[in-house]
């Protein structure tokens, strides 16, 4: 297996991920679970000399190239992308921002369809990670548990029958397992009901996080559904836990747009076709102020009033308009200014092509 | 003689209980004792006395001595304190090494503090065994500061007999 110091072109253009599991959905965006590993025998990355950290590569890229399931990955060295290259894994979910910022002997293997990653010499040794459209976590769990268990056959992972599979954080020990939910809420965010639905999940070992666009600042009425406990609990209960939530989350997210329409339909009516203007004639669009026109979009998709984009479309432009994105797709650099423009150009466009 | 807890420091501390006409003998280092709470000081009147010197735990509660932030991993050199700063453990075997303290962490960051989930299935005997040995060396530690000494000393044949078996496997 060959280093490989650029992404291919098609990156650019095709959202792997995205068209894997269930592209259609209407309020979910994407399921995530990455599992935590060490090799026995090697302190943690943050404390492993510039020899251990060299071991691990090898051992990790012997076991990677020789997984089925990952079907032949591609293998980066951190150090060898361009950091353009390395923010764009980052915003499209593929690695951690934490890996983007490089370092020595760090990796990353990437399978051809890009669903399924493994992260080499992150906090932990490897971080294996698959991500599919929709709601999909079974089938992620299910993809993610067979490649765990081939690196198995080629690596001795640290674990005790105490604490499992042991992790640089205290946080991830046991399962080592981290679900990630993303969905879109945006009739509880109106209706400002949302802050009693996630202090109710806050208690059961799930927490809920806004979607960090560019800044901190929570956007787009996106949020990540995870949980937080990985020890005393099995995968399969996790997953079961995470799933029954969503569905009630989503169950209220559906009434309160029933309500939501019925009481105010004027409004809400007005609120889509404004945003469907703005992205339709728009000359400069921020990237945070793109992701919550998309936002009322998609409430517009929803609710009938709009019957395209579809759905896959929306979720692919939501990464596409993000900076590095926009900067591959442009194939050069931008002042911020330059990017807003060229945001809008892309969006208008791809209004304009009816769906793209 | 070694210590039977960490079978690192010469043991200095030696532990005799007689209990229904059995006697269990323990011999540990000064450190393990001091760990859990336990001075060769002081005479405990159900303790046989013979050559040793008897055992009993001081009116330290297990949280005070569990707070031995001094306290570094063998292993990876990192301490306790350090730990605290970063909340990022160094290796594998500082579960082992901080595990008194780790244990009331867990208990509020996670649902439980025994692990759930699936386990390597690799059926490799001398990793099995190695990670028993370990684990039992855990539970060793926790019967001598509950002065457990019957269940302590059980723990340690248990240890002596899989460390036998293992010395087998490298000899193979
Ligand atoms: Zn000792
Ligand atoms: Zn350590």
């Amino acid at each position: 297996m060959e280093t490989m110091n650029q992404l291919p072109k098609s990156y650019i253009t095709e959202c792997g991920w995205l068209r894997a599991g269930d592209p259609t959905d209407d309020l979910v965006i994407s399921s995530r679970i990455r599992l935590a590993r060490n090799i026995e025998g090697i302190p943690f990355s943050q404390w492993a000399s510039s020899t251990d950290l060299k071991r691990i590569a090898e051992q990790t890229r012997k076991a990677v190239s020789n997984s089925d399931h990952l079907h032949n990955p591609d293998f980066y060295a951190m150090e060898e992308l361009e950091p353009l290259d390395r923010y764009f894994l980052a915003e499209r979910n593929m690695i951690s921002r934490e890996l983007a910022k490089s370092g020595i002997e760090r990796y990353v293997a990437i399978s051809p369809d890009q669903t399924s990653s493994v992260m080499i010499n992150e906090e932990d040794h490897l971080r294996i990670q698959v991500l599919m459209a929709g709601s999909n976590l079974s089938r992620v769990w299910t993809q993610i548990d067979a490649v765990d268990n081939e690196l198995e056959d080629h690596l001795t992972y640290a674990f005790s029958n105490q604490f499992g599979y042991l992790t640089a954080c205290p946080t991830n020990v046991g399962t080592g397992i981290r679900c990630s939910v993303m969905v879109h809420l945006p009739a509880l965010v109106i209706s400002r009901r949302i802050d009693k639905v996630f202090s109710a999940v806050s208690q059961m070992g799930v927490a809920v996080r806004g979607f960090a666009g560019e800044g901190s600042e929570i956007s787009g009425n996106l949020f990540q559904i995870s949980n937080q406990w990985t020890l005393g609990i099995s995968e399969k209960e996790t997953i079961e836990k995470i799933e029954k939530l969503l569905e009630h989350i989503l169950g209220q997210e559906r009434k309160a747009q029933e309500k939501l329409f019925e009481e105010n339909r004027c409004q809400i009516e007005d609120r889509v076709w404004r945003a469907y203007a703005t992205l339709r004639y728009a000359k400069v669009i921020s990237s945070n102020e793109a992701i919550e026109l998309f936002s009322s979009i998609r409430l517009g998709l929803n609710l009938g009033i709009l019957n395209k984009p579809r759905y896959e479309s929306l979720n692919e432009m939501i990464l596409k308009v993000r900076p590095a994105h926009l900067q591959k797709f442009a194939e050069r650099a931008f002042t911020a200014a330059e990017r807003d423009e060229f945001r809008a150009d892309l969006i208008r466009r791809w209004i304009m092509n009816g769906d793209s | 003689m070694l210590c039977e807890i960490c079978e690192k420091n010469p043991a200095k501390i030696h532990i005799t209980q007689v209990k229904n006409n059995k006697k269990f003998t323990l011999h540990i280092c000064h450190e393990c004792s001091q760990e859990c709470g336990i001075e060769g000081a002081s005479i405990n009147p159900s303790f046989s006395v013979e050559q040793f010197v008897s055992a009993s735990k001081l009116a330290k509660t297990r949280e005070e001595s569990a707070a031995n932030v001094h306290q570094t991993c063998p292993a990876c050199g990192l301490s306790y304190g350090a730990f605290k700063e970063s909340g990022r453990l160094g290796c594998a075997l500082c579960y082992d090494t901080f595990s008194t303290e780790l244990k009331p962490l867990l208990q509020k960051l996670q649902k439980d503090v025994k692990h759930a989930g699936k386990t390597p299935g690799k059926g490799d005997a001398r990793l099995i065994l190695r990670r028993s040995v370990s684990e039992l060396r855990l539970q060793l530690k926790e019967a001598v500061c509950q002065e457990n000494f019957e269940m302590a000393a059980r723990l340690r044949d248990q240890i002596r007999d899989m460390e036998g078996q293992l010395s087998n496997y490298e000899e193979q």
